[in-house]
């Protein structure tokens, strides 16, 4: 209640002033209108005698203040013109010294100061100097204040004239800034509960923005350079540090002359300032001071180092090196509510992206992080950290491992383990997780096997389980969530492809050392990483040479033991992988010397991919899959297969696709066996079984039609089957087959009439035009003499009874 | 509708983390951007995550076909929508035995009854022009390995802008030991 009434007696006493000042501003401006000079300055008088008041709160008296200001301003410029009223400026100076109260009077004179400085230029200095010791006569702290301001307001445009120059501005400036922290400190109120002693309180507060007009006029005075500054300014604005006498005031004081100043500056001065920050009491909380600092050197140093001109004086490594030893200090200090450690580790974050930013090298990076084991290993620091702590760390060790210049280095050091094994096991799930991933956001290779080491030494809980203790209701939860555990792996999965170098035999060894700590994750953790290493591994067998068979076969049998690990947990992803080790197998094998060896390999990775087939894919579709994957492998090979292993896989083929229960999918398997008998690299092709495998293929199509007539597309691809083994020129298959299949086409489409399927339709139809197409360029070709005419001996005819085709084509829109 | 028509993403064959560990990093800063109206993608895209990025990229309009390796999804095998005037169908391309062959995907094409056919697998980006359709083949985002055991394999994705009667094809490549892509332009006029 207290406040409230408190509050309602400001706001009347302040619309009673502002009343007054009113009515005086009425009868100035008519007396100045009259050309009344006596009447003027005692209506001014009365004006700034408002100001006197001392039950208005800071902000009030703000208000008042600019009101004041206003009409002051406005008598300047009528005593500007002395014609007008008939007195010299001295005249007037005496005149208004023999006037009222104090405060109205000095508010007055320093108007008439003003006036007279621009009319005699030459009597700035005597007069700056008056006027400084005048209004020193007022050491209330809020009016004292407000007219240091106006001091300062009245003259700062003056500055420029002195005869003593620069260094007599900045010998005003400083004088003046000096009198204006000693008056702003005596606003104090001592805080009432011990938690906020490093808080500002209101009235400082409210105020604190007349400090930081002084101090403006400082940095923006011209000639102060970075040597002034460093030999006069700072060490005199230090030196008024400590007259603050509480800690928040210390705090502000030191705020704002990093806010002031420039970069440059601070740069150069960088030890001094970050010195007198950590004598302020421990009650504060430097981190925002800190930070704003580190932030804003880091990118002007940064941009300058970009731009190309380096600050000579002091290196980005130097800076580190006060920072540095900053926050070292900072850690030794009282651990109050005001410093938390969650704030030091940020600061020690903040300096790591500082040391990111620019470079400074694997040193400093490597003493951030010894300072870092050390804060939190210091008593009195709790075991595990609290979530909130160990996140900090887990930033603090991955930031570094996005740089391929440090991540090695910053692995063999003890550091990274040191803080994990300050960590909960969920924490260090997440910690591996966060390096692993920085290693792969800074695309950072890795290039011997000790990195290797050294990073699974940290990964350990993503690679196994947790064994021998009793997990905890939460670890449980997450060992066990699919989500987290699949973006886990799929994760170590993508570090695979980061082992680069560029001797192949070093690579082998590394990634026999990877398999080595993913063998040791179980099933459920391997068919992730199984698939990487072997596309890793087999890209290693396009790297070798012609004269390294041996190698070769060395590679091939590794991805054979990675690919057999797999077994029967992912049987569709071991199809593939066995198929892509045989095309790899046979691309090799088409430059190398030992032929029989890696074709032994494709024949038995064949040979896998059927036993997954047969017995780990009953699934119609996937199977169907994998033989198209295996058929389609087959047919881009260069070497391939012995004939008799070739006859044996065509006869597994065929049988698989016999065992298939629908007659759809027989049709479309057998259909892509017939592939198999006429493979265009081998000298050994079998058109009779071949033929044999096409009526098959036809037999299902009819029996899968007499079920379900829509399957009428069925023989549609045996035609284009059948269309594309003539047009390689496959042996046995004539044109009379062709033509025969195509009217057996035909003959069904017109069989189920309007129900045919659009794609099969067109499907037909693409290929009939395909086909006329090539009879067409066939008739050219007899024409300028060309003999080869197969195309020409297909009979078309049958094509003609389809209905038409309609004319215009629909979009669907 | 930008001026430059509405831009596709024709992307695919990312096979993250089985055979590459990530796109390259020129390529993520070029599809973070919200120009581009619909998504098509060829598949094999590896982990859930991409799909869920790639839908990220235009919303709704993103269409992912079933590539060899996404078992896992639910993808449907092909795909067909219209851009501006002209049908534009997808397949991931393994089912075409043989594999690549330009004569089997015209074909396919008559059968989705389209006039642009995009198709992936190979992993090698191609424009052809036959028998009166349109084969267009992206290639490999990551630069995967294919199935016919080639590594040496060029990261590339094409973005089409289609205007009513004219497609653009911009074919963006990440050639062995650069860091900025190149870009390749095509018009294709019916």
């Amino acid at each position: 209640m207290a406040l409230v009434s408190n509050s309602r007696d400001e706001a009347s006493i302040l619309a009673e002033a502002f009343s007054f000042v009113a009515e005086h501003r009425f009868y100035l401006r008519k007396a100045v209108d009259h050309g009344d000079f006596y009447k003027a300055i005692r209506h001014s008088l009365s004006l700034a005698n408002e100001l006197r008041s001392s039950q208005l709160g800071p902000q009030s008296y703000y208000k008042l203040y600019s009101m004041v200001f206003v009409e002051l301003q406005y008598l300047g410029a009528y005593l500007v013109e002395t014609e007008r009223h008939g007195f010299s400026l001295d005249e007037v100076f005496e005149i208004v010294q023999y006037e009222g109260n104090c405060l109205p009077r000095l508010y007055l004179l320093v108007t008439v100061g003003m006036v007279r400085m621009i009319a005699v230029p030459d009597a700035t200095d005597e007069i700056l100097q008056d006027l400084d010791d005048m209004v020193r006569a007022v050491q209330h702290p809020v009016r004292g204040l407000f007219l240091r301001y106006f001091l300062l307001q009245a003259v700062k445009d003056k500055l420029p004239v002195l005869q003593s120059g620069m260094m007599g501005a900045l010998k005003f400036l400083l004088g003046t800034f000096k009198e204006v922290v000693i008056l702003w400190q005596h606003l104090r109120v001592e805080a009432k509960a011990e938690n906020d002693a490093w808080k500002l309180d209101d009235h400082r507060f409210s105020l604190r923005l007349l400090l930081g007009a002084h101090l403006m006029e400082i940095s923006r005075l011209e000639g102060l350079t970075t040597a002034l500054y460093a030999e006069v300014v700072l060490p005199e604005l230090l030196n008024l540090v400590p007259a603050c006498e509480d800690a928040a005031g210390q705090a502000y004081l030191l705020q704002l002359i990093v806010e002031v100043f420039a970069d440059v500056y601070h740069l150069d001065t960088l030890e001094k300032i970050l010195s007198t920050c950590a004598q302020v009491h421990w009650s504060v909380d430097l981190k925002p001071l800190t930070q704003h600092l580190l932030r804003r050197l880091t990118s002007f140093l940064a941009d300058s180092s970009r731009s190309g001109d380096g600050c000579a004086e002091i290196s980005p490594r130097d800076v580190f090196g006060f920072f540095h030893s900053h926050l070292k200090q900072l850690h030794g200090r009282p651990r109050t509510s005001a410093t938390p450690l969650s704030s030091l580790l940020e600061l020690q974050l903040e300096l790591c992206m500082y040391v990111l930013a620019l470079n400074t090298g694997q040193d400093s990076c490597m003493e951030l992080l010894q300072s870092t084991v050390a804060l939190l290993q210091a008593p009195g620091v709790p075991s595990p950290l609290e979530p909130k702590l160990a996140e900090a760390v887990v930033d603090l060790m991955a930031a570094p491992l996005t740089q391929e210049s440090l991540a090695s280095a910053v692995l063999a050091m003890p550091y990274h383990k040191s803080l994990l094994a300050m960590m909960s096991r969920k924490m260090q799930a997440r910690a591996a997780l966060a390096v692993v991933s920085a290693l792969l956001a800074g695309d950072v290779s890795m290039r011997d096997c000790e990195t290797i080491q050294n990073l699974f030494a940290l990964t350990d809980t993503l690679l196994r389980d947790e064994t021998g203790r009793d997990l905890g209701e939460d670890l449980r939860h997450l060992e066990h969530d699919p989500v987290v555990f699949r973006t886990e792996q799929e994760t170590m999965a993508q570090l695979i492809h980061q082992v680069r170098q560029d001797d192949p035999k070093m690579v082998f060894e590394m990634l026999s050392m990877l398999w080595e700590y993913f063998q040791q994750g179980g099933p459920h953790r391997i068919i992730y990483t199984v698939p990487a290493m072997v596309a890793a591994v087999l890209q290693l067998v396009g790297r070798l040479g012609s004269e390294t068979s041996d190698q070769a076969v060395e590679i091939l049998d590794f991805t054979h033991t990675l690919c057999t690990s797999l077994g029967t947990l992912a049987p569709q992803e071991s199809v593939r992988l066995w198929l892509l080790s045989a095309a790899c197998a046979d691309k090799v094998a088409a430059k190398a010397e030992k032929v029989a060896e890696l074709v032994r390999r494709i024949s038995s990775s064949i040979d896998n991919v059927l036993i997954c087939l047969d017995q780990y894919i009953p699934e119609q579709e996937a199977r169907l899959r994998g033989l198209q994957l295996m058929v389609g492998t087959l047919r881009q090979m260069t070497v391939g297969l012995e004939e008799d292993d070739l006859k044996m896989i065509c006869g597994r083929a065929v049988a698989l696709s016999s065992k298939m229960l629908s007659k759809r999918y027989q049709s479309k398997a057998f259909c892509l066996c017939c592939e198999l008998y006429w493979l265009p690299h081998l000298d050994f092709q079998d058109p009779d079984r071949g033929l044999l495998c096409l009526r098959r293929a036809l037999q299902s199509a009819d029996g899968a039609i007499h079920s379900d007539p829509l399957d009428v597309g069925l023989f549609v691809d045996i035609l284009n089957e059948v269309i594309h083994l003539f047009a390689e020129g496959a042996s046995q298959v004539s044109a009379v087959l062709l033509s025969k299949i195509l009217a057996l086409c035909v003959q069904h489409v017109k069989y189920i009439g309007n129900r045919v399927p659009q794609e099969s339709m067109r499907a037909l139809r693409s290929a009939i035009s395909s086909l006329a197409a090539k009879q067409k360029e066939s008739m050219e070709a007899v024409m300028v003499g060309d003999v080869y005419i197969p195309y020409l001996e297909i009979d078309l005819r049958s094509a003609e009874q389809l209905p038409t085709e309609p004319s215009v084509k629909t979009f669907v829109t | 509708m930008t001026e430059y028509g509405r831009l596709v993403l024709l992307i695919g064959d990312y096979h993250t983390p089985q055979r590459k560990a990530d796109v390259p990093s020129c390529f993520k800063e070029l599809l973070n951007t919200d120009k581009i109206g619909m998504v098509l993608c060829t598949g094999n895209v590896g982990a859930q995550s991409v799909a869920e990025q790639l839908r990220t990229i235009a919303g709704e309009d993103c269409h992912i076909v079933c590539g060899d390796a996404d078992h896992d999804f639910n993808f449907p095998e092909t795909w067909v929508t219209n851009v501006g005037e002209f049908k534009v169908g997808i397949v991931h391309g393994h089912q075409i035995v043989p594999w690549g062959d330009d004569n089997s995907l015209v074909k396919f094409a008559g059968k989705l009854g389209v006039d642009i056919l995009v198709s992936g697998h190979t992993h090698r980006n191609s424009i052809v022009e036959l028998g009166g359709k349109f084969l267009i083949n992206p290639g490999s985002v990551t630069g995967a390995c294919n199935a016919v055991g080639e590594f040496d394999i060029t990261p590339s994705f094409m973005l089409m802008a289609v205007q009513e009667k004219s497609v653009v094809l911009y074919t963006y490549e990440l050639k062995e030991g650069q860091t900025e892509p190149e870009v390749k332009m095509n018009e294709l006029k019916r």
